[in-house]
């Protein structure tokens, strides 16, 4: 509306110059801490750019997936969105994500990281640039390593010493917990994540058919069983509930004496607890040798709602906020970036780390055909682990169910 | 529309009382009237088009027949369970929260002192809602530091036996429906209203007659104020086949699907899974599922709900 009344009054007055148009840019980002950056991104770009505006607005988190969809519905979507980065591939298989190969996106292939950049290529074609991401450690407690007598300067890299200095570091007081060495499935590592560290995978080559009850998967998930009966499924359970965030994190608080998190938990760390003795390692794995699925991240894709009126400059915006706004998001919010450039800017420990492991960070998209899977993988895991399943029936029904929901939504 | 009937008389003459009153009676709902012919009506029927295609609002829009309604019935675990969770969560929920409504409007209806500063507190879960309530019911529920536990434990319920309520399968309805009191106790307006109606020489009569104030309860109070009962049953049932959103916010459907309400799955399938035509015969089932309910409360309410004024 605003462009119709523009291109009419520009007609009417018969300047010739070259014609304005105004972007609307839909993120999740509101708070106090991340408006400032998204402002000055957009605000160095409509500097450079007076012929391309572009104007953010921010959609709360949970309603952005939604909204977007319905202003795709609407044929009256966003120019670009900053939106989840593992279901990239389920809005190009539902015409919502524009095909920005056509736009030339292809050639911009090396200048991402390519577990990042394969998270939006659909059927040889870009629908996403990455924006975002985050890779994830082993968080140990020196102090409590050194309390229970084992050597803060040898973290565990074998699934057999984490186990064993889990052990050690378990405090117990009559029958009750204070202090839990780790559990694997505390912290931000589900089973899919293990399953991928211990080098298998949930899905076919394709990521489109489930292989849940793989020897891998029965496994690993076996191996999380007995670490839970161990324990005791209720303490296990029980523990978890009285988990806070901030300074009462539970491995702030000593709780646990080592917990995976992303990269930049180290933030937290130095924000709630400046004087906590930790280290930062790679996430064990079950021979010590890391591989490609390592670690797991998460993140966030740029892409181009189909529908949009302006497709070129929407493109040339979203190659541009990938690149150099990744690297002022980068430098002032410590989000490590997709484009590899935008990532060197930033010096600290703990990025250089989150670099350095990308390529053994796994970014694991969701099927297209049954993006809800992870409701039914979860069920099965925790039928196992805390109500005594057996492992490899609970996987062969979750995969039951979640190939009927791909074959129905193929 | 009575112009038809009437022949050359003025238009003003022709209304006669009881068409009169129908033309106000349609007055008075026509915002709702109107409301739901242009916004609700079309989507309606668009929705039962969609139930029998594989509408994914995006990229297909194609017939498939009543393959959408055979899957769910036949081939869907998790639509058995949605439906079984709701169904319990209904029979538990709604003739409890009727019951704590009237228990408090009852209460609330004696003379005391501060009365009013009662029915402030009680009208409190009415004005509080939203997530932050939610959250506030995490902590009441947490099983290791939370409010019911303390209390279980200090009556002496062993350590090892307290529920683990939003963690476990078992306790997780339990603790929504107890949850769902919370609010129903806000619903005592209803009754109190109600309760006030009730004339004080029937009262009277029974004591003269000797019933006790138990017997008044049932063969007085019940009786006359049956028709709020009967909304609020009504009403309470449509709402519980519909409960979905806390559940979204609390436990996102687990422990083991124990959560998983009919709304949340609609909503799941539709959203997340962008099966937009599953999702709208899912919709249709439970709109068939609600109106066979009511039918059946109507229907029934014949022989228990009392209007004084009715002329039979």
């Amino acid at each position: 509306m605003k462009n119709t009344l523009f291109l009419l009054t520009a007609a009417l007055l018969g300047s010739a110059g070259a014609q304005k148009v105004t972007l609307d840019l839909w993120a999740h980002w509101g708070s106090e801490q991340r408006r400032p950056t998204i402002n000055r991104i957009i605000d160095t770009w409509n500097k450079k750019n007076p012929n391309i505006q572009v104007k953010y607005t921010f959609v709360p988190f949970d309603q952005l997936p939604t909204k977007t969809l319905a202003a795709i519905a609407a044929k009256n979507p966003p120019d670009v969105v900053v939106i989840d980065i593992r279901t990239t591939t389920l809005r190009a298989a539902k015409n919502q994500a524009s095909n920005l190969s056509k736009l030339g996106a292809d050639k911009l292939q090396n200048q991402f990281y390519p577990n990042l950049w394969s998270t939006a290529t659909y059927k040889g074609d870009q629908y996403g640039l990455p924006f975002v991401t985050d890779s994830r450690f082993l968080y140990y407690n020196k102090d409590l390593f050194k309390e229970v007598g084992l050597n803060p300067a040898k973290p565990p890299t074998t699934w057999a010493e984490l186990e064993a200095d889990a052990k050690k570091l378990d405090k117990k007081t009559g029958p009750v917990y204070q202090r839990i060495g780790f559990h694997p499935l505390y912290g931000s590592f589900g089973l899919e994540s293990w399953v991928s560290n211990a080098g298998g995978s949930m899905w076919d080559e394709d990521r489109v058919n489930p292989r849940f009850a793989n020897p891998t998967a029965v496994k690993t998930l076996t191996w999380i069983k007995d670490w839970t009966d161990r324990l005791g499924a209720r303490n296990v359970q029980a523990f978890k509930s009285s988990f806070g965030s901030g300074a009462q994190d539970p491995f702030i608080s000593g709780k646990l004496g080592m917990i995976i998190d992303i990269g930049g938990y180290a933030a937290t760390l130095k924000k709630y607890a400046p004087n906590l003795n930790y280290g930062m390692v790679r996430i064990p794995t079950p021979t010590g040798q890391p591989g490609p699925g390592t670690s797991s991240g998460g993140g966030f894709n740029l892409e181009v709602p189909v529908g949009t009126k302006h497709p070129k400059e929407a493109f040339a915006f979203a190659r541009w906020m990938a690149t150099e706004g990744a690297r002022i998001w980068a430098q002032e919010q410590n989000d490590f970036p997709g484009a590899k450039n935008a990532s060197l800017s930033v010096t600290s420990p703990a990025f250089r780390m989150m670099s350095a492991n990308m390529k053994y960070t796994e970014v694991t998209p969701a099927p297209p055909y049954a993006p809800s899977y992870g409701t039914l993988l979860d069920k099965a895991t925790e039928d196992t682990v805390y109500r005594g399943q057996d492992p490899k029936q609970a996987l062969e029904e979750a995969n039951t169910q979640v190939q009927r929901l791909v074959n129905s939504n193929k | 529309m009575s112009r038809a009937s009437s022949p050359p008389l003025p238009r003003r003459q022709s209304l006669n009382g009881r068409q009169r009153e129908a033309l106000w009676g349609y007055l008075f709902i026509a915002p709702w009237l109107i409301g739901f012919l242009c916004f609700v009506l079309g989507p309606m029927l668009f929705s039962l088009y969609a139930s029998f295609t594989n509408y994914d609002i995006t990229s297909r829009f194609d017939w498939v027949g009543v393959r959408n309604y055979v899957q769910l019935l036949t081939q869907d675990s998790r639509f058995w369970k949605a439906l079984s969770n709701t169904a319990y969560y209904a029979v538990f929920a709604v003739p409890l929260g009727i019951a704590t409504g009237l228990l408090i409007a009852l209460l609330l209806n004696q003379e005391v002192r501060g009365q009013r500063l009662f029915r402030t507190i009680f009208f409190l879960p009415k004005v509080l809602t939203g997530v932050a309530v939610l959250l506030l019911w995490l902590w009441v529920f947490n099983p290791q530091v939370g409010l019911i536990n303390t209390a279980l434990y200090r009556l002496g319920v062993n350590e090892n036996n307290l529920p683990l309520w939003f963690s476990d399968p078992a306790w997780s309805k339990p603790a929504l429906i107890i949850m769902s009191m919370w609010a129903a106790a806000g619903g005592f307006m209803f009754y109190l209203a109600a309760l006030k109606g009730v004339p004080r020489d029937l009262y009277e009569s029974a004591q003269i007659d000797g019933a006790s104030p138990w017997r008044q309860f049932w063969a007085v109070t019940v009786p006359l104020i049956s028709p709020v009962i009967f909304f609020k049953l009504i009403t309470g049932i449509s709402g519980a086949m519909q409960f979905w959103s806390e559940s979204l916010i609390l436990t996102k459907g687990g422990p083991s699907d124990s959560t998983l309400f009919y709304g949340l799955y609609i909503w799941q399938t539709a959203f997340t899974d962008l099966r937009m035509g599953y999702a709208s015969a899912m919709a249709w089932i439970l709109l068939l599922i609600t109106l066979a309910i009511t039918g059946l409360q109507l229907w029934f309410s014949r022989r228990w709900v009392h209007y004084e004024g009715e002329v039979r």
